[in-house]
Protein backbone atom coordinates (compact mmCIF):
# COMPACT_ATOMS: atom_id res chain seq x y z
CA UNK A 1 0.00 0.00 0.00
CA UNK A 2 0.99 3.36 -0.87
CA UNK A 3 -0.02 6.83 0.72
CA UNK A 4 0.83 9.98 -0.20
CA UNK A 5 3.29 8.35 -2.34
CA UNK A 6 5.73 8.63 0.70
CA UNK A 7 4.68 5.31 2.88
CA UNK A 8 5.57 2.26 2.53
CA UNK A 9 3.37 -0.64 3.77
CA UNK A 10 4.51 -4.16 3.21
CA UNK A 11 0.87 -6.00 3.24
CA UNK A 12 2.90 -9.18 2.21
CA UNK A 13 3.56 -10.17 5.67
CA UNK A 14 -0.31 -10.52 6.17
CA UNK A 15 -0.67 -12.63 3.01
CA UNK A 16 2.18 -15.00 4.08
CA UNK A 17 0.73 -15.44 7.58
CA UNK A 18 -2.60 -16.29 6.63
CA UNK A 19 -1.20 -18.56 3.60
CA UNK A 20 0.80 -20.15 6.61
CA UNK A 21 -2.58 -21.23 8.36
CA UNK A 22 -3.62 -22.63 5.65
CA UNK A 23 -0.81 -24.86 5.07
CA UNK A 24 -1.18 -25.85 8.59
CA UNK A 25 -5.03 -26.48 8.04
CA UNK A 26 -3.99 -28.83 4.72
CA UNK A 27 -1.32 -30.46 6.48
CA UNK A 28 -3.63 -31.42 9.71
CA UNK A 29 -5.98 -32.89 6.93
CA UNK A 30 -3.09 -35.47 6.03
CA UNK A 31 -2.83 -36.35 9.60
CA UNK A 32 -6.30 -36.61 10.18
CA UNK A 33 -6.54 -38.79 7.29
CA UNK A 34 -3.87 -41.24 8.89
CA UNK A 35 -5.40 -41.35 12.21
CA UNK A 36 -9.16 -42.47 9.92
CA UNK A 37 -7.17 -45.01 8.31
CA UNK A 38 -4.85 -45.99 11.67
CA UNK A 39 -7.78 -49.49 12.06
CA UNK A 40 -7.74 -50.17 8.24
CA UNK A 41 -6.75 -52.99 6.56
CA UNK A 42 -3.66 -52.30 4.54
CA UNK A 43 -3.60 -48.58 4.67
CA UNK A 44 -0.54 -46.73 3.74
CA UNK A 45 0.05 -43.66 5.51
CA UNK A 46 1.04 -40.34 3.42
CA UNK A 47 3.61 -38.17 5.16
CA UNK A 48 3.41 -34.29 4.19
CA UNK A 49 6.10 -32.77 2.13
CA UNK A 50 6.36 -28.95 2.34
CA UNK A 51 8.40 -27.39 0.12
CA UNK A 52 10.70 -24.57 0.47
CA UNK A 53 10.05 -23.09 -3.02
CA UNK A 54 6.21 -21.76 -1.74
CA UNK A 55 7.08 -18.62 -4.04
CA UNK A 56 7.44 -21.06 -7.06
CA UNK A 57 4.33 -23.75 -7.15
CA UNK A 58 1.88 -22.24 -5.74
CA UNK A 59 0.50 -21.26 -2.55
CA UNK A 60 1.15 -24.27 -0.52
CA UNK A 61 3.93 -26.34 -1.81
CA UNK A 62 2.46 -29.29 0.01
CA UNK A 63 2.39 -33.02 -1.25
CA UNK A 64 1.90 -35.68 0.70
CA UNK A 65 4.07 -38.96 -0.24
CA UNK A 66 2.81 -42.41 0.70
CA UNK A 67 4.93 -44.14 3.30
CA UNK A 68 4.86 -47.76 1.87
CA UNK A 69 6.49 -49.50 4.77
CA UNK A 70 5.13 -53.00 5.58
CA UNK A 71 2.81 -52.26 8.45
CA UNK A 72 1.48 -54.60 11.41
CA UNK A 73 1.09 -58.40 10.56
CA UNK A 74 -1.72 -59.75 12.49
CA UNK A 75 -2.85 -63.16 12.92
CA UNK A 76 -6.45 -64.17 12.08
CA UNK A 77 -7.05 -67.52 10.71
CA UNK A 78 -8.62 -67.37 8.47
CA UNK A 79 -7.26 -69.39 5.70
CA UNK A 80 -8.27 -66.50 2.78
CA UNK A 81 -6.91 -64.00 4.47
CA UNK A 82 -3.55 -62.40 3.14
CA UNK A 83 -0.79 -60.63 3.77
CA UNK A 84 2.00 -58.96 2.05
CA UNK A 85 5.07 -59.06 4.12
CA UNK A 86 7.12 -57.06 1.58
CA UNK A 87 6.69 -54.02 -0.45
CA UNK A 88 3.83 -54.50 -3.31
CA UNK A 89 0.33 -55.01 -4.33
CA UNK A 90 -2.96 -56.98 -4.51
CA UNK A 91 -4.35 -56.27 -8.27
CA UNK A 92 -8.04 -56.34 -8.32
CA UNK A 93 -10.19 -55.70 -10.94
CA UNK A 94 -12.96 -53.01 -10.28
CA UNK A 95 -15.79 -51.07 -12.41
CA UNK A 96 -12.82 -48.70 -13.05
CA UNK A 97 -10.18 -50.58 -13.90
CA UNK A 98 -7.55 -52.84 -12.43
CA UNK A 99 -6.46 -51.39 -9.00
CA UNK A 100 -3.91 -51.87 -6.71
CA UNK A 101 -4.55 -52.96 -3.16
CA UNK A 102 -2.19 -54.25 0.03
CA UNK A 103 -5.97 -55.59 1.61
CA UNK A 104 -5.76 -59.09 1.96
CA UNK A 105 -9.00 -59.89 3.41
CA UNK A 106 -10.71 -62.16 0.66
CA UNK A 107 -13.57 -64.21 0.32
CA UNK A 108 -15.23 -67.05 -2.13
CA UNK A 109 -18.04 -66.37 -3.86
CA UNK A 110 -20.61 -69.56 -4.16
CA UNK A 111 -19.37 -69.51 -8.15
CA UNK A 112 -15.55 -69.67 -6.85
CA UNK A 113 -14.35 -66.46 -7.51
CA UNK A 114 -11.75 -65.03 -5.08
CA UNK A 115 -13.40 -61.29 -3.96
CA UNK A 116 -12.20 -58.74 -1.76
CA UNK A 117 -14.31 -57.29 1.26
CA UNK A 118 -15.53 -54.91 -1.08
CA UNK A 119 -16.61 -58.11 -3.90
CA UNK A 120 -14.30 -56.96 -6.64
CA UNK A 121 -12.34 -59.97 -8.33
CA UNK A 122 -8.49 -60.69 -7.33
CA UNK A 123 -6.80 -61.32 -10.56
CA UNK A 124 -4.31 -64.10 -11.22
CA UNK A 125 -0.96 -63.89 -12.19
CA UNK A 126 -1.66 -64.05 -15.55
CA UNK A 127 -4.55 -60.90 -15.54
CA UNK A 128 -7.78 -62.66 -15.36
CA UNK A 129 -9.47 -63.18 -12.47
CA UNK A 130 -8.67 -65.76 -9.98
CA UNK A 131 -11.20 -68.71 -9.65
CA UNK A 132 -11.40 -71.99 -7.91
CA UNK A 133 -12.28 -74.58 -10.19
CA UNK A 134 -12.39 -76.90 -7.64
CA UNK A 135 -14.21 -75.58 -4.53
CA UNK A 136 -12.82 -76.34 -1.05
CA UNK A 137 -15.57 -78.48 1.62
CA UNK A 138 -13.91 -76.89 3.98
CA UNK A 139 -11.59 -73.60 4.07
CA UNK A 140 -9.00 -74.97 6.03
CA UNK A 141 -7.58 -77.25 2.80
CA UNK A 142 -6.62 -74.15 0.92
CA UNK A 143 -2.95 -73.56 1.06
CA UNK A 144 -1.22 -70.88 -0.01
CA UNK A 145 2.86 -70.42 -0.27
CA UNK A 146 5.03 -67.54 0.20
CA UNK A 147 4.79 -66.98 -3.67
CA UNK A 148 0.86 -66.90 -3.89
CA UNK A 149 0.74 -70.14 -5.40
CA UNK A 150 -2.88 -71.53 -4.08
CA UNK A 151 -3.29 -75.22 -3.78
CA UNK A 152 -6.41 -77.28 -2.66
CA UNK A 153 -6.41 -80.30 -1.33
CA UNK A 154 -9.14 -82.51 -1.37
CA UNK A 155 -8.97 -84.70 1.96
CA UNK A 156 -11.39 -87.73 0.12
CA UNK A 157 -8.96 -88.63 -2.13
CA UNK A 158 -5.50 -86.70 -0.80
CA UNK A 159 -5.76 -85.06 -4.53
CA UNK A 160 -4.11 -81.28 -4.73
CA UNK A 161 -5.72 -79.02 -7.34
CA UNK A 162 -3.67 -76.02 -8.35
CA UNK A 163 -5.88 -73.45 -8.10
CA UNK A 164 -3.42 -70.22 -9.57
CA UNK A 165 -1.17 -67.67 -8.38
CA UNK A 166 -2.85 -64.41 -7.32
CA UNK A 167 -0.60 -61.25 -8.60
CA UNK A 168 1.64 -59.25 -6.17
CA UNK A 169 2.91 -56.34 -8.41
CA UNK A 170 5.15 -53.66 -7.44
CA UNK A 171 3.15 -49.89 -8.13
CA UNK A 172 4.13 -49.95 -11.65
CA UNK A 173 2.33 -53.43 -12.01
CA UNK A 174 5.26 -55.21 -12.79
CA UNK A 175 5.36 -58.28 -10.85
CA UNK A 176 7.41 -58.72 -7.75
CA UNK A 177 10.84 -60.56 -7.74
CA UNK A 178 10.42 -61.59 -4.29
CA UNK A 179 6.91 -62.10 -3.24
CA UNK A 180 6.44 -62.70 0.67
CA UNK A 181 2.83 -63.59 0.86
CA UNK A 182 1.48 -64.90 4.06
CA UNK A 183 -1.36 -67.12 4.99
CA UNK A 184 -3.86 -66.49 7.34
CA UNK A 185 -2.50 -62.80 8.58
CA UNK A 186 -3.52 -59.51 7.85
CA UNK A 187 -1.89 -56.25 7.09
CA UNK A 188 -2.57 -53.11 9.22
CA UNK A 189 -1.85 -50.02 8.76
CA UNK A 190 1.36 -48.76 9.05
CA UNK A 191 0.35 -45.55 10.95
CA UNK A 192 1.59 -44.92 14.61
CA UNK A 193 -0.83 -43.06 16.32
CA UNK A 194 1.30 -41.27 18.93
CA UNK A 195 3.20 -39.76 16.19
CA UNK A 196 0.37 -38.64 14.56
CA UNK A 197 -0.59 -37.35 17.41
CA UNK A 198 2.55 -35.43 18.49
CA UNK A 199 2.69 -33.90 14.90
CA UNK A 200 -0.64 -32.47 15.43
CA UNK A 201 0.50 -30.34 18.00
CA UNK A 202 3.37 -28.77 15.87
CA UNK A 203 0.94 -27.92 13.56
CA UNK A 204 -1.59 -26.40 16.42
CA UNK A 205 1.43 -24.37 17.56
CA UNK A 206 2.58 -22.96 14.02
CA UNK A 207 -0.97 -22.19 13.36
CA UNK A 208 -1.20 -20.32 16.50
CA UNK A 209 2.12 -18.00 15.66
CA UNK A 210 1.10 -17.62 12.35
CA UNK A 211 -2.28 -15.71 13.90
CA UNK A 212 -0.57 -14.34 16.13
CA UNK A 213 1.55 -12.41 14.10
CA UNK A 214 -1.47 -11.78 11.59
CA UNK A 215 -3.24 -9.60 14.44
CA UNK A 216 0.45 -7.89 15.32
CA UNK A 217 0.60 -6.63 11.46
CA UNK A 218 -3.08 -5.95 11.49
CA UNK A 219 -2.35 -4.05 14.97
CA UNK A 220 -0.15 -2.35 13.67
CA UNK A 221 -1.48 -1.22 9.99
CA UNK A 222 -4.75 0.20 12.37
CA UNK A 223 -2.18 2.08 14.61
CA UNK A 224 -0.37 3.43 11.53
CA UNK A 225 -3.79 4.56 10.00
CA UNK A 226 -5.37 6.04 13.23
CA UNK A 227 -2.34 8.32 13.69
CA UNK A 228 -2.10 9.12 9.94
CA UNK A 229 -5.94 10.11 10.53
CA UNK A 230 -5.03 12.48 13.66
CA UNK A 231 -2.21 14.39 11.27
CA UNK B 1 -8.59 -27.81 -1.63
CA UNK B 2 -9.77 -29.25 1.56
CA UNK B 3 -12.01 -27.32 4.69
CA UNK B 4 -12.03 -27.56 7.80
CA UNK B 5 -15.59 -28.95 7.62
CA UNK B 6 -14.59 -31.72 5.25
CA UNK B 7 -11.90 -32.78 7.59
CA UNK B 8 -14.40 -32.96 10.85
CA UNK B 9 -16.92 -34.91 8.88
CA UNK B 10 -14.42 -37.50 7.84
CA UNK B 11 -13.79 -37.26 11.72
CA UNK B 12 -17.26 -37.73 12.66
CA UNK B 13 -17.87 -40.69 10.06
CA UNK B 14 -14.09 -42.56 11.80
CA UNK B 15 -15.97 -42.27 15.38
CA UNK B 16 -19.26 -43.44 13.82
CA UNK B 17 -17.62 -46.68 12.12
CA UNK B 18 -16.01 -47.32 15.02
CA UNK B 19 -18.38 -46.91 16.97
CA UNK B 20 -20.13 -49.67 15.01
CA UNK B 21 -17.16 -51.79 14.80
CA UNK B 22 -17.27 -51.84 18.63
CA UNK B 23 -20.98 -52.64 18.53
CA UNK B 24 -19.79 -55.91 16.87
CA UNK B 25 -16.83 -57.06 19.11
CA UNK B 26 -19.62 -56.51 22.19
CA UNK B 27 -21.84 -58.65 20.44
CA UNK B 28 -19.57 -61.25 19.95
CA UNK B 29 -18.10 -61.11 23.88
CA UNK B 30 -21.60 -61.32 24.59
CA UNK B 31 -22.06 -64.69 22.65
CA UNK B 32 -18.56 -66.10 23.95
CA UNK B 33 -20.61 -68.98 25.73
CA UNK B 34 -23.45 -69.34 22.98
CA UNK B 35 -23.26 -72.63 22.11
CA UNK B 36 -21.84 -73.18 17.85
CA UNK B 37 -21.87 -69.15 18.18
CA UNK B 38 -20.03 -67.74 14.66
CA UNK B 39 -18.11 -64.63 15.43
CA UNK B 40 -19.24 -61.35 13.13
CA UNK B 41 -16.76 -58.64 11.94
CA UNK B 42 -16.80 -55.34 10.82
CA UNK B 43 -14.88 -54.99 8.11
CA UNK B 44 -13.75 -51.71 7.24
CA UNK B 45 -12.22 -50.26 4.50
CA UNK B 46 -11.35 -46.96 2.52
CA UNK B 47 -14.04 -46.72 -0.42
CA UNK B 48 -14.26 -44.55 -3.26
CA UNK B 49 -12.85 -41.01 -2.58
CA UNK B 50 -11.43 -41.95 0.98
CA UNK B 51 -15.11 -42.74 2.20
CA UNK B 52 -15.18 -45.15 4.67
CA UNK B 53 -17.54 -48.04 4.85
CA UNK B 54 -18.02 -51.88 6.34
CA UNK B 55 -19.27 -54.56 5.38
CA UNK B 56 -20.23 -57.38 7.90
CA UNK B 57 -18.03 -60.96 7.76
CA UNK B 58 -18.47 -64.09 9.81
CA UNK B 59 -16.12 -66.08 11.01
CA UNK B 60 -17.44 -69.64 9.92
CA UNK B 61 -13.95 -71.26 10.89
CA UNK B 62 -16.05 -74.44 13.76
CA UNK B 63 -15.34 -73.80 17.26
CA UNK B 64 -13.79 -76.05 19.68
CA UNK B 65 -15.93 -79.25 21.32
CA UNK B 66 -17.13 -78.99 24.88
CA UNK B 67 -18.45 -82.90 26.12
CA UNK B 68 -21.73 -82.79 28.09
CA UNK B 69 -22.34 -86.74 27.89
CA UNK B 70 -26.17 -85.73 27.46
CA UNK B 71 -27.85 -88.10 24.65
CA UNK B 72 -29.15 -85.34 22.71
CA UNK B 73 -26.64 -82.95 22.54
CA UNK B 74 -24.79 -83.02 18.80
CA UNK B 75 -21.66 -81.24 17.90
CA UNK B 76 -20.47 -80.86 14.28
CA UNK B 77 -17.56 -81.60 13.21
CA UNK B 78 -15.93 -79.48 10.48
CA UNK B 79 -17.87 -77.36 8.00
CA UNK B 80 -21.95 -77.76 7.55
CA UNK B 81 -25.27 -77.56 8.88
CA UNK B 82 -28.24 -79.16 10.29
CA UNK B 83 -31.42 -77.93 8.61
CA UNK B 84 -34.21 -77.24 11.08
CA UNK B 85 -38.45 -76.62 10.66
CA UNK B 86 -39.63 -74.20 12.62
CA UNK B 87 -43.08 -73.97 13.88
CA UNK B 88 -43.93 -71.76 11.00
CA UNK B 89 -42.81 -74.24 8.46
CA UNK B 90 -39.67 -72.60 7.18
CA UNK B 91 -36.06 -74.21 6.82
CA UNK B 92 -33.80 -72.36 9.34
CA UNK B 93 -30.08 -74.30 9.41
CA UNK B 94 -27.87 -74.22 12.54
CA UNK B 95 -24.61 -75.61 14.39
CA UNK B 96 -26.28 -75.69 17.74
CA UNK B 97 -26.98 -79.09 18.57
CA UNK B 98 -28.70 -79.38 22.36
CA UNK B 99 -31.36 -80.80 21.43
CA UNK B 100 -34.68 -81.77 23.11
CA UNK B 101 -37.86 -83.50 22.50
CA UNK B 102 -40.99 -81.69 22.67
CA UNK B 103 -44.49 -82.98 23.57
CA UNK B 104 -45.18 -84.98 20.70
CA UNK B 105 -41.88 -87.39 20.94
CA UNK B 106 -40.09 -85.23 18.14
CA UNK B 107 -36.46 -84.56 18.45
CA UNK B 108 -36.60 -80.08 18.12
CA UNK B 109 -34.34 -77.58 18.47
CA UNK B 110 -33.54 -74.93 21.53
CA UNK B 111 -36.20 -73.25 19.82
CA UNK B 112 -39.42 -75.78 19.26
CA UNK B 113 -38.13 -76.33 15.46
CA UNK B 114 -38.10 -80.02 14.21
CA UNK B 115 -34.46 -81.59 13.11
CA UNK B 116 -34.93 -82.45 9.77
CA UNK B 117 -38.43 -83.31 8.96
CA UNK B 118 -39.03 -84.63 12.13
CA UNK B 119 -37.89 -87.27 13.92
CA UNK B 120 -40.23 -89.15 16.20
CA UNK B 121 -38.70 -91.01 19.47
CA UNK B 122 -40.99 -93.41 21.56
CA UNK B 123 -42.11 -92.54 24.62
CA UNK B 124 -40.28 -95.51 26.78
CA UNK B 125 -36.45 -96.41 25.50
CA UNK B 126 -33.69 -97.10 27.39
CA UNK B 127 -31.07 -95.28 25.32
CA UNK B 128 -30.00 -93.13 22.21
CA UNK B 129 -27.00 -93.65 20.19
CA UNK B 130 -26.58 -91.23 17.19
CA UNK B 131 -23.81 -92.31 15.13
CA UNK B 132 -21.28 -90.14 13.49
CA UNK B 133 -23.26 -90.25 10.29
CA UNK B 134 -26.62 -89.04 12.11
CA UNK B 135 -28.68 -92.10 12.42
CA UNK B 136 -30.40 -91.98 15.38
CA UNK B 137 -30.69 -95.23 16.83
CA UNK B 138 -32.10 -96.45 19.90
CA UNK B 139 -32.67 -99.20 22.21
CA UNK B 140 -35.98 -100.42 23.94
CA UNK B 141 -35.02 -102.19 26.75
CA UNK B 142 -31.71 -103.35 28.18
CA UNK B 143 -29.29 -105.98 25.71
CA UNK B 144 -31.86 -105.32 23.18
CA UNK B 145 -30.78 -104.73 19.99
CA UNK B 146 -30.21 -101.39 18.09
CA UNK B 147 -33.41 -100.25 15.99
CA UNK B 148 -33.02 -97.16 13.17
CA UNK B 149 -35.65 -94.61 13.65
CA UNK B 150 -34.17 -92.00 11.69
CA UNK B 151 -31.20 -89.87 10.78
CA UNK B 152 -30.02 -86.11 11.33
CA UNK B 153 -29.64 -84.69 7.95
CA UNK B 154 -26.55 -82.79 7.53
CA UNK B 155 -26.37 -80.23 4.54
CA UNK B 156 -23.23 -78.05 3.06
CA UNK B 157 -23.43 -74.72 1.37
CA UNK B 158 -20.73 -73.66 -1.63
CA UNK B 159 -20.48 -70.24 0.41
CA UNK B 160 -21.19 -70.37 4.04
CA UNK B 161 -20.44 -66.54 4.22
CA UNK B 162 -22.81 -65.58 2.32
CA UNK B 163 -26.05 -67.05 4.58
CA UNK B 164 -27.92 -64.83 6.59
CA UNK B 165 -28.11 -64.82 10.36
CA UNK B 166 -31.42 -65.56 11.37
CA UNK B 167 -33.13 -65.19 15.39
CA UNK B 168 -32.17 -68.18 17.82
CA UNK B 169 -28.96 -69.43 16.52
CA UNK B 170 -29.87 -70.30 13.17
CA UNK B 171 -28.99 -69.22 9.33
CA UNK B 172 -30.73 -68.71 6.61
CA UNK B 173 -30.55 -69.37 2.91
CA UNK B 174 -29.74 -66.49 0.60
CA UNK B 175 -28.83 -66.21 -3.17
CA UNK B 176 -25.68 -65.82 -2.19
CA UNK B 177 -24.95 -68.87 -0.21
CA UNK B 178 -26.24 -71.51 -2.43
CA UNK B 179 -28.18 -74.05 -2.49
CA UNK B 180 -28.36 -76.42 0.67
CA UNK B 181 -26.32 -79.65 -0.63
CA UNK B 182 -27.27 -82.96 1.24
CA UNK B 183 -24.24 -84.90 2.60
CA UNK B 184 -24.94 -88.84 2.22
CA UNK B 185 -21.75 -90.23 3.89
CA UNK B 186 -19.92 -88.13 6.18
CA UNK B 187 -18.70 -88.52 9.77
CA UNK B 188 -19.18 -85.30 10.97
CA UNK B 189 -21.40 -85.68 14.10
CA UNK B 190 -20.63 -85.97 17.48
CA UNK B 191 -23.13 -87.00 20.24
CA UNK B 192 -22.64 -86.01 23.62
CA UNK B 193 -20.65 -82.94 22.46
CA UNK B 194 -21.47 -79.29 22.18
CA UNK B 195 -19.37 -76.96 19.90
CA UNK B 196 -18.68 -73.74 21.91
CA UNK B 197 -18.25 -70.67 19.60
CA UNK B 198 -15.50 -69.86 18.23
CA UNK B 199 -15.11 -66.00 19.58
CA UNK B 200 -11.21 -65.16 20.54
CA UNK B 201 -12.05 -63.34 23.69
CA UNK B 202 -8.47 -62.18 23.95
CA UNK B 203 -7.83 -60.55 20.41
CA UNK B 204 -11.86 -59.05 21.16
CA UNK B 205 -9.84 -57.02 23.66
CA UNK B 206 -6.78 -56.35 21.50
CA UNK B 207 -9.71 -55.11 19.08
CA UNK B 208 -11.25 -52.55 21.67
CA UNK B 209 -8.21 -51.20 22.68
CA UNK B 210 -7.44 -50.11 18.89
CA UNK B 211 -10.92 -48.63 18.30
CA UNK B 212 -10.45 -47.17 21.48
CA UNK B 213 -7.32 -45.52 20.55
CA UNK B 214 -8.80 -44.15 16.98
CA UNK B 215 -12.17 -42.42 18.57
CA UNK B 216 -9.79 -41.03 21.31
CA UNK B 217 -7.58 -39.68 18.89
CA UNK B 218 -9.93 -38.77 16.00
CA UNK B 219 -12.35 -36.44 18.63
CA UNK B 220 -8.74 -34.86 19.75
CA UNK B 221 -8.31 -33.83 15.97
CA UNK B 222 -12.37 -32.61 16.04
CA UNK B 223 -11.19 -30.56 19.22
CA UNK B 224 -8.56 -29.33 18.00
CA UNK B 225 -9.77 -28.26 14.87
CA UNK B 226 -12.74 -26.99 16.34
CA UNK B 227 -9.87 -24.45 17.94
CA UNK B 228 -8.52 -23.70 14.81
CA UNK B 229 -11.91 -22.61 13.40
CA UNK B 230 -12.75 -20.49 16.10
CA UNK B 231 -9.59 -18.77 15.86
CA UNK B 232 -9.89 -18.25 12.21
CA UNK B 233 -13.30 -16.42 12.63
CA UNK B 234 -12.06 -13.99 15.49
CA UNK B 235 -9.26 -12.88 13.41
CA UNK B 236 -9.99 -9.65 13.88
CA UNK B 237 -8.58 -9.53 17.63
Amino acid sequence: MKLYGQIHLDEGGMYKSVRAMHLQQSIIDITNQNIVGFNKVGYQKDVPYVSSFAEYVGSHALSAQRDDEVGRLKLTQNPLDMALGCKGYFQVQTPNGVKLTRDGRFKLDKDGNLLTVEDFKVLATDGEPLRFNKLPRDLENIKIDKNGHIKVIDPENLKIHDIGTIAAVDAQSSPLKENSINQRYVEESNVILHQEAYSLLTMRRNFQANRQLFIIQSDSLTKTLQELGKA
Amino acid sequence: MTTIQGSISKLVDNSNNSFQSLGYVSSNMANWNTTSYKGQRFETFMGPENVLSGVVRIDTSPGSNLATFRQLDVALEGTGYIPITNEKGEILYTRDGSFAVNSDGYIVSKHNALVGGGIKLPANYERIKISTDGTVNIQKEKYAPFETIGKIPVVVFQNPEGLEIAEGNTVKETEGSGKPELLLGHAKIRQGMLERGNVDGYALVNETIKLNGSIISSTRVIKILDEIYKESINLRQ
